[in-house]
């Protein structure tokens, strides 16, 4: 009896129109759930774990960066009012943010064409995953490792709101007062471009370059970050969304819809767990899980591929 | 047992209308169409049939045609990987035209015993009779890359990885079936049957099968591609309230 049950749950075929392929409704409300978890714990999309676990379970690449997009619109939906309840979002620098940000993703959307025709796009998409994951996650690990000992090194030592460096001398300056931060807004755009830019090529929301830039860069509160970057991540994907939809038809709404079920669960227990856990103690372990994850796709660049061939359909019925 | 076979036939005849009196094979799909729902997972079809007098039967099912008829299949582009500097990447291209998304075949005994390889190659019967033109490469050794269009194919479930067997029911009835993955390609389909007799194919017929979207998948597959941007509206639209729902949900308790 209970293995019929079971048969019958893990059986659970649905067919996706857009990916147009049959998958397990139980494996992609896990995947949506797992990585939901990530996001509200970390304030990260998760679209860096997303669209390779899509992938590898047998969605289409170009339906799986799309789908995701749309997704992770949703989850962050749910993450920032989550941290807005708690009075953690600043607006005035996710609009700023989200200025850069836009702009970034038009131009990326313009880059990815031109790759495509290139013909290495797939490559140029692994190699930067894996440098930019494996660079961030170093550093991350690094740095929280640094101030873990610190906090227990010297307890109730001062803390620095923010740092003054050389970004203090540029125009524009502006008053971040939820931020703490008196400086330039040239410097938010351009994280939001360069972002904007990285996150289209990669397919991602682009937290996970986000984050580490408005906590080194701009020196922003980690408290502040998570929900000001879920704030900002809402605009762009939805503008990416819409995009994918016009220029490519490669969003699945079903498919969409499931991982939202999933996702949305996910991120509410992740963001109550974030708010629980040390901030130190969090930038680490997302630097390990962004670390995991470079790693593998280090490991699918370098190893001996299962099959030597890929077939590619031009023209034609697909 | 004579009155039941005639009784069969008749039910044949009446199904193929005006082939079955003149024809030393005809055959049937159960169904003629196979329809792609969000409940879909894969099809299997039975094909029926039946011959005058004692022969071989093969059935091949090729698709799907190219839009607006013609030629069976598609271009398709194989990409080997090469290593580079440790890395693995997109080497030298074959291209390969008038490719089907799927192949399946059938027969009552082992191909070679029925036919001479002339004419499985002139009928294109048998996986390894597929003919793909390249018509475009950057490599010497095309086989090797049709060869791994073959696999590729025939991993996916695509193209049948062995010859099916069609069994007859006395000498007269035969069936078999094919099965058909959950990603096979929507389109025009053909179907061949062909009867065998001392080395020779003596009868054919052709017929076709459909396999389309129906019900929700297709709805939100048409909308996709007849309003882009109204479709992506509607899916952030959509995100937007998940996410609210799922905070108002999860604030209550």
């Amino acid at each position: 009896m209970l293995q019929a049950i079971s048969d019958w749950f893990f059986g659970l075929q649905i067919y996706l129109p857009i990916a147009e392929t049959s998958l397990n409704i139980v494996v992609l409300l896990a995947i949506g759930g797992g990585v939901g978890l990530l996001s509200g714990l970390f304030g990260v999309g998760g679209g860096f774990l997303m669209t390779p676990l899509l992938i590898f379970i047998g969605v289409p690449p170009a339906v799986a960066v799309a789908t995701q997009s749309n997704q992770v619109v949703a989850a962050s939906v749910s993450g920032v009012l989550a941290h807005w309840q708690r009075d953690n979002v600043d607006f005035k620098m996710g609009g700023v943010l989200l200025v850069g940000g836009i702009l970034g993703s038009s131009v990326g959307v313009l880059i990815f064409s031109l790759l495509k025709r290139f013909g290495q796009i797939d490559l140029v998409i692994a190699i930067a995953y894996v440098v930019t994951l494996g660079s961030i996650g170093t550093i991350m690990a690094i740095e929280s490792i640094n101030s873990l000992r610190k906090v227990r090194r010297r307890q109730g030592a001062p803390v620095k709101l923010h740092q003054h460096n050389w970004a203090q001398g540029l125009p524009f300056k502006m008053r971040f007062r939820k931020s703490r931060l008196y400086i330039s807004a040239v410097v938010p755009i351009a994280i939001g471009f360069v972002v904007g830019i990285m996150s289209a090529i990669m397919g991602v929301g682009g937290a996970f370059l986000m984050v580490p830039a408005m906590i080194y860069l701009l020196g922003m509160p980690t408290s502040i970050v998570i929900g000001t970057s879920l704030f900002q991540i809402i605009f762009v994907q939805a503008y990416v969304t819409v995009l994918q939809s016009m220029q490519n038809q490669t969003v699945d709404l079903l498919l969409a819809l499931i991982l939202t079920l999933g996702g949305v669960v996910g991120a509410q227990y992740g963001g109550r767990w974030g708010a629980r856990l040390p901030a130190e103690q969090l930038r680490l372990l997302m630097a390990l899980v962004v670390l995991a994850v470079a790693g593998g796709l280090l490991y699918q660049l370098v190893a001996v591929p299962r099959e030597l061939y890929a077939v590619i359909t031009l023209s034609g019925p697909l | 047992m004579t009155r039941c076979r005639a009784g069969l036939l008749l039910i044949l005849a009446l199904l193929v209308p005006g082939v079955a009196a003149a024809k030393d094979i005809v055959a049937d799909l159960v169904v003629h169409r196979i329809e792609i729902t969000s409940g879909f997972s894969g099809a299997e079809l039975t094909l029926f049939g039946a011959v005058n007098e004692k022969g071989d039967a093969v059935a091949v099912v090729r698709g799907p045609a190219a839009p607006g008829g013609g030629l069976v299949g598609s271009t398709v582009e194989v990409r080997q990987k090469t290593r580079t500097l440790g890395i693995w990447m997109t080497g030298a291209h074959v291209r390969f035209e008038n490719v089907p998304g799927f192949y399946a075949i059938a027969a009552s005994r082992p191909l070679e015993e029925i036919l001479t390889f002339d004419m499985l190659d002139r009928y294109q019967l048998g996986i390894g009779e597929l003919k793909l033109p390249a018509v475009a490469a950057t490599a010497p050794n095309i086989s090797d890359y049709a060869g791994a269009l073959l696999r590729i194919r025939q991993h996916l479930g695509l193209y049948a990885a062995k010859v099916g067997h069609i069994s007859f029911i006395g000498d007269r009835l035969f069936r078999t079936s094919f099965a058909f993955p959950s990603t096979v390609p929507t389109g025009i389909y053909n179907v061949d049957v062909y009867l065998v007799r001392d080395g020779k194919i003596v009868d054919a017929q052709s017929f076709p099968l459909l396999v389309n979207r129906a019900g929700f998948s297709a709805d939100i597959y048409n909308f996709a591609h007849r309003n882009g941007a109204a479709y992506g509206v509607i899916a952030v639209i959509t995100a937007l309230l998940f996410g609210w729902t799922a905070h108002l949900a999860f604030r209550r308790r």
